[in-house]
C-alpha cells in the first residue's frame, strides 16, 4: 500500500503538502514516544536491580523520599500513558495517510489533545509538589 | 472559512494549543532557573572536575530543553494563526513546527542520555 499523493478528505485545509509533512511528523513522534518508553523501562529495571542488590539501603532511601516518591511514580506512569497516546495518534495519522479517511485524522487530533492535556495537568501538579517541597525546606 | 473546518478538529487543536502553551511556559521557566543554578555551580566548582562535568551536562540538558520549549511556543502560535484563518498554509506551518519539535526532542533525549552515561 502506498501513501496517497493527494488528500481524499473534504477538509479544506488539507492539501498535497500536508500529507508529506504529516508523514515526517508521524515518524519522529513515534520514534520519540517509543524511545521514551524504552528508556523508562530500562530505568525501572535498573532501579529493580539496585533494590535487589542493595535491598535495605536503597529501600530506606526510597521510603525517606515520601511525597517526592509518590510524585515520581505518578509522573512516570503519566508519561508512559502520554507516550502510548502519542503512538496511537501517530498510528491514526498513518492510517489517514494510507486510506484518506478523514475520521482517522480527526481522531488522531483528539488523541493528541488528550495527551497534551494529561501532560499539562501532571506538569501543574509537579510545579505544586515542587513549591510544597521548597516551602517545607524553609 | 470557519464552516469548512470540522468542529472536532478545531476544538482539539484549541485544546492542544492551550495545554502546549501552559506546559512550555512552566518547563521553560523551570529550565531557565535550573540553568542559572548550574552556571553558579560551575563557577563555584573551581578544580573539582566531577562537579564541573555534572554542571556542564546539566547546562547542556537545560539548554536543549529550553530550545524544545521555544519551538513549542512557536508551534502554539502557528496553531493560533491556523485557528484564526483556517487556511491550509497555516495548518502546514503548524505541522512543520510539530515535526521540528519531535525531531529536536528525540535528538535532545539521546544527547542527554549519552552525556549522562559518559560524564556522570
Amino acid at each position: 500500500m502506498e501513501i496517497l499523493d493527494s488528500p481524499q478528505s473534504d477538509i479544506e485545509f488539507v492539501n498535497e503538502e500536508t500529507n508529506y509533512i504529516l508523514q515526517k511528523s508521524c515518524v519522529w513522534k513515534k520514534i520519540f514516544a517509543i524511545s521514551s518508553l524504552v528508556i523508562i523501562g530500562i530505568f525501572i529495571l535498573w532501579m529493580m536491580f539496585l533494590i535487589s542488590v542493595y535491598s535495605v539501603f536503597v529501600l530506606e532511601i526510597i521510603i525517606d523520599l515520601n511525597l517526592l516518591l509518590v510524585f515520581i511514580i505518578l509522573f512516570i506512569a503519566t508519561y508512559c500513558f502520554v507516550c502510548v497516546l502519542l503512538i496511537k495518534s501517530a498510528n491514526k495519522q498513518n492510517q489517514y495517510l494510507y486510506t484518506g479517511n478523514q475520521d482517522k485524522l480527526i481522531s488522531s487530533y483528539l488523541l493528541l489533545a488528550k495527551s497534551w492535556r494529561t501532560l499539562g495537568v501532571i506538569t501543574i501538579i509537579g510545579l505544586l509538589v515542587l513549591l510544597i517541597a521548597v516551602i517545607i525546606s524553609f | 472559512m470557519d464552516n469548512s473546518t470540522p468542529a472536532d478538529i478545531k476544538k482539539a487543536i484549541k485544546t492542544i494549543r492551550n495545554w502546549m502553551l501552559i506546559y512550555a511556559i512552566i518547563i521553560l521557566s523551570l529550565m531557565f532557573l535550573f540553568m542559572l543554578q548550574n552556571i553558579a555551580k560551575l563557577f563555584a566548582a573551581q578544580t573539582h572536575y566531577y562537579l564541573i562535568n555534572e554542571s556542564m551536562v546539566n547546562i547542556i540538558m537545560s539548554f536543549l530543553s529550553i530550545l524544545c520549549n521555544i519551538i513549542l511556543i512557536v508551534n502554539a502560535k502557528a496553531y493560533s494563526a491556523f485557528l484564526k484563518s483556517g487556511q491550509a498554509k497555516e495548518f502546514n506551518q503548524s505541522l512543520k513546527n510539530d515535526y521540528i519539535y519531535w525531531l529536536v526532542s528525540t535528538l535532545s533525549l539521546f544527547i542527554t542520555i549519552i552525556l549522562n552515561i559518559i560524564f556522570k
